[in-house]
């Protein structure tokens, strides 16, 4: 049987497609024993259980991957958006990387990227080539590695944190998981649905390698778990990439390394404090300490990826033979009613 | 009674007006269809090609079968092209939402960049940009030049979009499937 890379329900959602209000166009792939996958999926990022153990700071971390990209001896384009998981990659290339990798690496940005952090601008120009991201993407790969800041937020917990604040307060953070998470998602997609779909994912907690106790803890395990796959290659269902094989090779995360899992496994008590916008504190201290933007230390999250896919290409899914899948063949790879 | 939708793209906004006959729409929308039509065939670059486009949405008095039928269709593309308009707007909107004073503000300032840039002439708007947002001179000219490679960017985007789906929307017989595939094969957020 055929599996999928990665999908969206993008496409599907016109239809009856109960799970895209609740997560919107994320469709899960577990890196765990236990799958309530809802499609079948060939597992391409590894099994958390066979992450190689390893102890890093999130520091050292970064200066793990800017290593790497030194020895790849290829041009760089770093696409930065402006928020806080883009800008602290931008941050390593300046703390960790030499006058040569900064040499060959390009920034890419828009006119987003500038009113969201429009102070990095001369970091930038003194120090990259720049480039607009409203260019083809898909160029960039032709000689070079394009880097993003996808992950990050796998990382450090979920954007659902927002939502969850929204309706439930900042103390929803903090308290047992059961009742908050099924009041999240009974909001966001009806009460049967939302039910479902809580009882659907709850036994993943029981893998956890630390213990999952608070709405946080489990909205981070679930979205460690359960969306890393997605997010690895979600980029492939925007635009047309002529060679999927070749941008799989070419689009690289900078915090796509088994560093920086274990960093996360390792750091549950670093990822936010008992306030929303401490959400990341860790990353916004890293990213200060170079710039010295002290006001960037209160920063909030803002979303920035719909930018840069607005009005691109939006596909249903990619298999695992690097091949288009067109929404109308969704049902070949589904593996139950949800 | 009519509601025609008019579409300006040169100032970005978007019209509908009500007209109260529906005899006058057939000709009419002949006209404004060829036009429309004329962008796809090589001349994106005419402001005529850009600047009208009228469609029906409703009639009150019903009429013939046959006409009814044309209608409806020419009723949908209207529909699909003012999404399609819409998407275009809001892909611009960055560059496209600011005034045309603005605008000439920032050719000024674009202008002195490259003459900076190139050998080092004096400037007065982007003294003052650079002065007001504690830039060097020279920073805020990389930044004025990349603002503008960022808007033609962006322009080329949304033109190659535009083109795509115009053509799509105004050929097709059915343009009630175009614009179904359009919302669910273009990423609208």
């Amino acid at each position: 049987m055929k599996k999928l890379l990665v999908a969206s329900s993008y496409p599907l959602r016109f239809g009856t497609y109960s799970s895209y209000k609740l997560i919107r166009e994320v469709v899960t792939t577990s890196r765990i024993s236990f799958c309530p996958d809802e499609y079948n999926f060939a597992l391409r990022s590894e099994k958390i259980s066979e992450l190689k153990k390893e102890t890093n700071s999130f520091e050292e971390c970064c200066e793990r991957k800017i290593k790497y990209f030194e020895d790849l001896r290829k041009p760089m384009f770093l696409l930065w958006s402006g928020g806080i998981d883009s800008t602290a990659v931008l941050v390593s290339f300046l703390k960790f990387g030499s006058v040569e990798l900064r040499k060959r690496t390009t920034i890419l940005l828009n006119v987003y990227s500038l009113r969201e952090y429009s102070e990095m601008f001369h970091l930038i120009s003194q120090n990259f080539k720049i480039e607009s991201s409203f260019n083809p993407l898909t160029n960039f790969i032709k000689d070079g590695i394009l880097v993003t800041g996808e992950l990050g937020d796998q990382l450090f917990g979920s954007d659902l944190i927002f939502d969850l604040v929204s309706l439930l307060g900042e103390e929803s953070l903090t308290r047992p998981y059961e009742d908050e998470l099924k009041n999240l998602f009974s909001y966001r997609g009806g009460e049967d649905e939302g039910k479902a779909f809580f009882e659907r994912y709850q036994k993943i907690v029981s893998e956890s390698p630390i213990e999952i106790k608070t709405a946080f803890d489990f909205l981070w395990w679930w979205n460690f778990s359960q969306k890393w796959q997605h997010v690895k290659y979600r980029f492939l269902l925007s635009d047309n990439w002529p060679d999927i094989a070749s941008a799989v090779e070419n689009v690289q995360h900078f915090y796509d390394s088994h560093s920086f899992q274990n960093w996360s496994i390792q750091n549950q008590d670093k990822k936010i404090g008992k306030k929303l916008s401490s959400y990341k504190q860790i990353v916004k201290d890293f990213i200060v300490e170079t710039t010295k933007h002290q006001f960037y230390r209160s920063k909030m999250k803002m979303g920035s990826l719909g930018y840069i896919w607005f009005g691109k290409k939006a596909h249903f899914a990619v298999d695992e033979d690097f091949n288009y899948v067109s929404p109308e063949r969704h049902l070949e790879f589904r593996k139950g009613t949800f | 009674m009519l509601n025609y939708l008019y579409v300006d793209l040169l100032s970005q906004r978007i019209f509908r007006v009500t007209f109260y006959d529906h005899r006058f729409v057939p000709a009419m929308l002949d006209g404004v269809l060829g036009m429309v039509s004329g962008a796809n065939l090589g001349m994106s670059n005419s402001n005529l090609s850009w600047s009208k486009y009228k469609g029906i949405y409703t009639s009150g008095e019903a009429p013939p079968i046959l006409e009814q039928s044309r209608l409806d269709t020419l009723a949908v593309r209207c529909e699909a092209l003012e999404m399609l308009y819409k998407t275009i707007y809001l892909l611009r909107k960055p560059y496209a939402e600011v005034s045309p004073l603005e605008t000439e503000i920032f050719k000024l300032k674009l202008r002195e960049a490259k003459a900076l840039l190139a050998d080092g002439s004096e400037t007065e708007y982007l003294s003052d940009y650079a002065r007001i947002n504690e830039m060097d001179i020279q920073q805020a000219a990389q930044k004025m030049v990349f603002l503008e490679k960022d808007r033609l960017a962006l322009l080329r985007q949304s033109e190659l979009l535009k083109l795509e789906w115009e053509r799509n929307f105004i050929r097709s017989e059915n343009p009630k499937q175009q614009l179904d595939q359009f919302r669910t094969t273009v990423y609208l957020g």
